[in-house]
């Protein structure tokens, strides 16, 4: 036993350092899942305000650009809304929208790491929750991943952790889409079926299969395809529509009709 | 013990440029350097070794909780912070150093502290980058990252020690 208390004692700075570093490893392995503990992630109190403060100061030299870019959201969805009011004139039917936006902005992000996140500034105070999708007004970003009152944090798509159900738009044969960890702008879209014609150009879109996102937001444009012999599925190159080291504000999307859709399939699965 | 505020100072000023403005910048996926670790190289000579694992590992999860990443740097620090007594005795020619001394360009020349930054460097962002692929799938990808952020790393605390450290000799 004192054998024992020497050697601990003789060789503690070891033992400290094997226990410093398995608590390191703990923590790496817990927490490279989707779902991430909040107190150490950038959604905390003290480092969301600090981010906070320094993205509003930042955003106060970009005020003009965001007014600008605004502006033209704006008129655009004013020009959906006329449309839109006519086509239901027209339908003489009154359909609930299940899809609800709100808007944040965004306080912290990175694009340059393997795993990369944002942080908004809305939180679970604001009606934020696990799960939402997030998008910008002309494509998708990506899903909130952890909540605090008042921050959140999202998993962008160019996130390895992430898949996104996504579909061509022309021909409707879907697929997951992914990021390769290479550069922000591209991504990689796989299980297209062999048989699909797809060609450089193309659009890819949500499937609205996740329940996520409604359907038909553009996710990106089809770059080149990648051919692996004796695979039966097609790997796409695609380039991401969002440009993510030039974003400020996004909406996120709550579907109402989740919890429903949820127990519904839970239920088929116990089944 | 005097001088121990001045550690502090440096620690909380190499924090924040790392997340406020290194973490920002973002010319290609390649350079991404790691400015904070210069606090853990430039601690006094003396220090007992297991305070300076404790504050390499707390370091690190500082970085951890602003970057998102979960104990990754954490452990590349905790492991210099190990190793850092190893290094000093092997790249050191004088036995002794003044007590409460710490490694500076002052004292111990610009080769020797250029030849000590860059085998830290080394052993943090080896591991650093090791740990956040978590494969051996990409190598010369991440030997790549690795190089090229240890050249920008070692640049930018060269750069932040002759602004922010270096003093008159009279000082020291």
């Amino acid at each position: 036993m004192r054998q024992l208390l020497n050697l601990f004692i003789k060789y503690h700075r070891a033992f400290l350092f094997i226990i410093l570093e398995f608590i390191c490893f703990i923590l790496i392995v817990r927490n490279h899942h989707f779902q991430r503990t909040v107190y150490l992630s950038s959604a905390n109190k003290i480092s969301g305000e600090i981010f906070e403060l320094s993205s509003s100061i930042g955003s106060f030299f970009r005020l003009q650009s965001i007014n600008d870019k605004l502006l033209k959201e704006n008129t655009i969805l004013k020009n959906q809304n006329s449309s839109l009011r006519n086509t239901k004139d027209t339908l003489n039917t009154y359909i609930d929208s299940i899809y609800v936006y709100r808007n944040a902005h965004i306080i912290n992000k990175s694009v340059n790491k393997l795993n990369n996140t944002i942080t908004l500034d809305k939180g679970a105070l604001d009606g934020i929750k696990k799960e939402m999708g997030v998008v910008c007004h002309n494509g998708v970003v990506g899903i909130i991943s952890s909540v605090s009152n008042h921050f959140s944090t999202v998993l962008p798509i160019i996130n390895q952790d992430l898949r996104v159900s996504a579909k061509i738009k022309k021909n409707n044969f879907y697929g997951s889409l992914w990021w390769d960890g290479k550069s922000y702008k591209q991504a990689i879209l796989n299980d297209i079926p062999f048989h699909a014609e797809v060609v450089k150009g193309d659009s890819i879109i949500t499937s609205g299969y996740s329940s996520i996102f409604p359907e038909n937001i553009p996710i990106a444009t089809v770059e080149n395809i990648i051919h692996d012999d004796g695979d039966n599925f097609l790997s796409i190159k695609v380039n991401l529509i969002i440009d993510f080291k030039n974003l400020d504000n996004v909406y996120i999307i709550e579907n109402k009709l989740k919890a429903e859709q949820k127990e519904l399939e839970s239920k088929l699965k116990n089944d | 013990m005097i001088r121990l505020h001045k550690y502090i100072i440096h620690f909380i000023l190499l924090a924040l440029i790392q997340v406020l403005i290194v973490n920002n910048i973002q010319i290609s996926s390649y350079i991404n350097p790691f400015i904070y670790i210069l606090f853990i190289l430039i601690l006094p000579f003396d220090l007992n070794r297991t305070a300076l694992l404790i504050i390499g590992f707390f370091a690190g999860l500082t970085i951890d909780i602003f970057s998102d990443t979960y104990g990754i740097h954490a452990a590349a620090t905790t492991l210099l912070a190990f190793l850092r007594p190893s290094i000093l005795n092997i790249i050191s020619t004088r036995e002794a150093h003044e007590p409460g001394s710490s490694p500076s360009i002052n004292t111990n020349g610009m080769p020797w502290f250029l030849k000590y930054l860059i085998i830290g460097t080394l052993i943090h962002h080896t591991s650093l980058f090791m740990l956040e692929v978590f494969s051996f799938n990409n190598i010369f990808h991440t030997i790549g990252k690795i190089s090229t952020n240890l050249i920008s790393s070692v640049f930018l605390m060269i750069f932040y020690y002759i602004i922010a450290l270096k003093s008159p000799k009279t000082n020291r």
